[in-house]
């Protein structure tokens, strides 16, 4: 009889505590979407090594002190690192690493709801509104940004204002302007694909050239040990692309899509959305229009005079002639003058997200890709579209 | 029964205070008691008690120190607590004082990249550089201090009860004062002085900063020819501008210590630890340590580049020392570094255009 009463009193106290649980759901009225990358390559070497390390801490609404040092932020995104070369289509929840290749990246944000079928997960919410950017460097450690020493809390980079629109979809870059000063400036470009008509049995793609302002004409054509032939691209160049069927190594040429015109790639730091082209999500005629199966995209850049009937072999070209990027599973080794840009992507189908979707174990599903070409780098941002849960 | 139950509960009730009595031996001393009982570092504590900074490692507050032992004074000549006290007390507690910084620092506490700059108790900066490259003992990275380096294993990451002590492999050297004052102050450049002042840069070696200066001391003047005499006839116009320009790296503004090149060679850029002049020549600081030996091996490399490659100087030497060995290099000063080298990195007859 009594443990009955025990029993009951401890069911009630668990109640209660249980009872007493509030949760505070974070909100943002009116929130603009904002991703952050940095675009600041770094090698030190003795002429420079007296150059502040961009690694970067990204505040918006900074406090500063007396001193011009920051002592707090509305937002900080900190330990922001070089980006990577690929961006993925969602934050990888899994990861606890603490630098950075983007913002907010896997960092705890309110992070953007899907929007017109897109997942906006990899987009922080902000305020909208005008805001006050700072880009500051910082150490290489593991030290929060505010925890550090007024010391250590680096030089500014940037300072700049934004105004965000609410409901807009913005993508932030920090870029070098001009190549022999190496002053970088912040890029903001409003994103237009949620509001255009997308198919989405076609994967969409858009090209830009953010090199800093004179870096064709002075950049080395080529530097000592490094692979470096046709990787130039000039300020206006015709890009075609292919799509490969993939079996290990050995690639195929889907019928009819072997070095097909797409469309430029125009060298501009005017934040515009580029226009998009596309290639059909089931290319392969073979396939089950479920899974497209194991593919890869390529895609040559060819100055005027050039395409793929024509082209000779990139070593003996002038410089700015060709260049080429694959996507798939693709780490930096075995680069080839025809391909110098290998980048890593999806790891069956490249640009195409194949996934565990409903019953279907993987499913493909088509995507709106970035492609950016930054001073002698490719970086590729893949945009998935929502889809269903997998079914066990 | 009952009172079988009570006397076992009363029993099972007893605490023993099971808590050891405190190991008064293991207590982390103080920085002072550690300096004073450490054979190794009796010169440190012979000028620190000197300067009366013995009393101030023994108060409260965490402080990091950066402590050369007896192995280090010896390498700048001071071997005996008698030679210690001939020195000035000012300039010694200035000295051991710019050996310290705030705060407990522990190794790996300092960002993995170079210059990483802090404040010492005199209010200048000291220039805390961490290697890339990872060590097989994850502690023992190679880490400088002004280019000094930091000793590994017992000797890095001392903690005490007020303070860290690292042990340096060299003392640091820093003098308030401008790279000129320094050259000019010592007797053995005043043929570089001569040849700055001929050519038309010594004022530039007051007012730019920062400044990073290869000097050749006067027997390096005297080997090939050049006496005070012969450098006053000197015309600039007669040589490039490099010919004696390379020892001030054409005032660029850089500020390098001797094992910079060392840790930027382990980057994967090709040729990151050299400086370029015109595409033409190169000087790097070389550093190598061997820690099994305990040895440390430096020089200054010039290259020249014939069509695409790049090959031994051809006007000079294609390697120069140190004067000395290392500890003639890093003298770090307000506006720049100075290292003192034993040779003219070209012949001044082979400049003439």
């Amino acid at each position: 009889m009594k443990s009955k009463y025990l029993w009951l009193f401890l069911f009630a106290t668990a109640l209660l505590f249980n009872s007493c649980r509030k949760t505070d759901y974070a909100t943002i009225n009116s929130p603009a979407y904002l991703r952050v990358f940095n675009c600041l390559e770094y090698n030190a070497t003795l002429d420079n090594k007296d150059v502040p390390v961009p690694f970067l801490a990204f505040l918006v609404d900074p406090v500063m002190d007396d001193a011009g040092v920051p002592v707090s932020a509305a937002i900080t995104g900190d330990f922001l690192d070089v980006r990577s070369e690929w961006a993925m289509p969602y934050p990888d929840a899994a990861s606890n690493v603490i630098w950075q290749k983007e913002f907010p990246g896997t960092k705890r944000v309110l992070a953007g709801p899907i929007l017109n079928g897109y997942d906006l997960s990899s987009w922080a919410q902000v305020p909208s509104g005008k805001h006050h950017i700072v880009f500051r460097t910082r150490p290489l450690n593991n030290t929060p940004y505010f925890n550090l020493d007024k010391l250590e809390r680096g030089v500014t980079l940037i300072d700049t204002t934004i105004d965000l629109t609410a409901g807009e979809v913005y993508t932030m870059h920090a870029l070098i302007a001009e190549y022999a000063s190496q002053q970088p400036f912040m890029y903001l470009r409003q994103e237009t694909f949620t509001k255009q008509p997308f198919a989405d049995s076609m994967v969409y793609v858009n090209f830009y050239n953010l090199s800093s302002k004179n870096w064709y004409q002075l950049a080395p054509d080529e530097i000592t040990n490094q692979y470096l032939v046709s990787t130039k691209l000039q300020d206006t160049m015709q890009v075609y692309y292919s799509l490969n069927k993939r079996n290990g190594a050995v690639l195929t040429p889907l019928p009819g899509y072997k070095g097909v015109p797409m469309g430029q790639i125009i060298h501009s730091l005017e934040p515009r959305v580029a226009p998009y082209y596309s290639f059909p999500l089931f290319a392969d005629t073979s396939g089950n229009k479920i899974f497209t199966g194991n593919m890869s995209q390529q895609f040559g850049f060819f100055g005027t005079g050039f395409s793929p009937e024509n082209l000779g072999y990139p070593d003996f070209l002038p410089v700015g002639a060709y260049a080429g990027l694959i996507l798939g599973d693709y780490g930096d080794a075995g680069k080839t003058s025809y391909l110098p840009f290998k980048i890593r992507t999806d790891l069956r189908t490249g640009l195409i997200v194949s996934i565990h979707s409903g019953t279907a174990n993987p499913r493909s599903f088509a995507t709106v890709n970035t492609i950016e070409y930054i001073n002698r780098k490719f970086y590729v941002t893949t945009i998935q579209r929502k889809f269903a849960p997998p079914v066990y | 029964m009952m009172g079988l139950l009570l006397v076992l509960l009363m029993a099972g009730c007893s605490k023993d205070d099971l808590v050891p009595p405190v190991d008064k031996t293991t207590v982390p001393r103080n920085m002072g008691v550690f300096i004073e009982n450490n054979y190794d570092l009796s010169l440190l504590s012979a000028a620190l008690k000197k300067t009366g900074l013995l009393d101030s490692l023994n108060q409260p507050g965490a402080i990091t120190l950066f402590a050369p032992d007896n192995a280090a004074f010896n390498r700048i000549g001071i071997s005996t607590p008698a030679e210690i006290d001939r020195m000035n007390v000012d300039s010694l507690r200035f000295m051991l004082r710019y050996h310290m910084i705030r705060n407990r620092y522990f190794i790996t506490t300092f960002p993995k990249q170079m210059d990483n700059k802090y404040l010492s108790l005199t209010g200048d900066a000291l220039y805390v550089s961490v290697d890339k490259q990872e060590q097989f003992i994850k502690d023992d990275i190679f880490t400088f201090v002004n280019g000094a380096y930091i000793m590994t294993g017992a000797k890095r990451n001392i903690a005490l009860a007020n303070g860290v002590i690292h042990i340096l492999a060299k003392p640091l050297q820093y003098k308030k004062e401008t790279v000129q004052d320094y050259i000019s102050k010592d007797t053995s450049l005043v043929l570089f002085a001569a040849v700055m002042k001929q050519f038309h840069l010594w004022n530039d070696l007051e007012t730019k900063d920062p400044l990073t200066l290869f000097v050749p001391d006067n027997a390096a003047f005297l080997k090939y020819g050049l006496t005070a005499e012969k450098i006053a006839t000197l015309k600039p116009a007669d040589y490039q501008p490099l010919a004696f320009g390379i020892y001030t790296l054409m005032m660029r503004p850089m500020h390098i210590f001797s094992v910079d090149g060392y840790i930027l060679s382990g980057t994967n850029v090709y040729g990151a630890n050299m400086i370029y002049f015109n595409d033409t020549y190169s000087i790097g600081p070389s550093y190598m340590r061997n820690n099994y030996l305990g040895t440390e091996e430096s020089a200054v490399y010039i290259g020249k580049r014939t069509g695409p490659n790049w090959g031994a100087n051809e006007e000079g030497p294609a390697v120069v020392q140190y004067k000395g060995g290392l500890t003639n290099a890093d003298h770090l000063c307000s506006n720049g570094i100075v290292h003192i080298i034993d040779d003219l990195v070209f012949n001044p007859d082979l400049m003439k255009q």
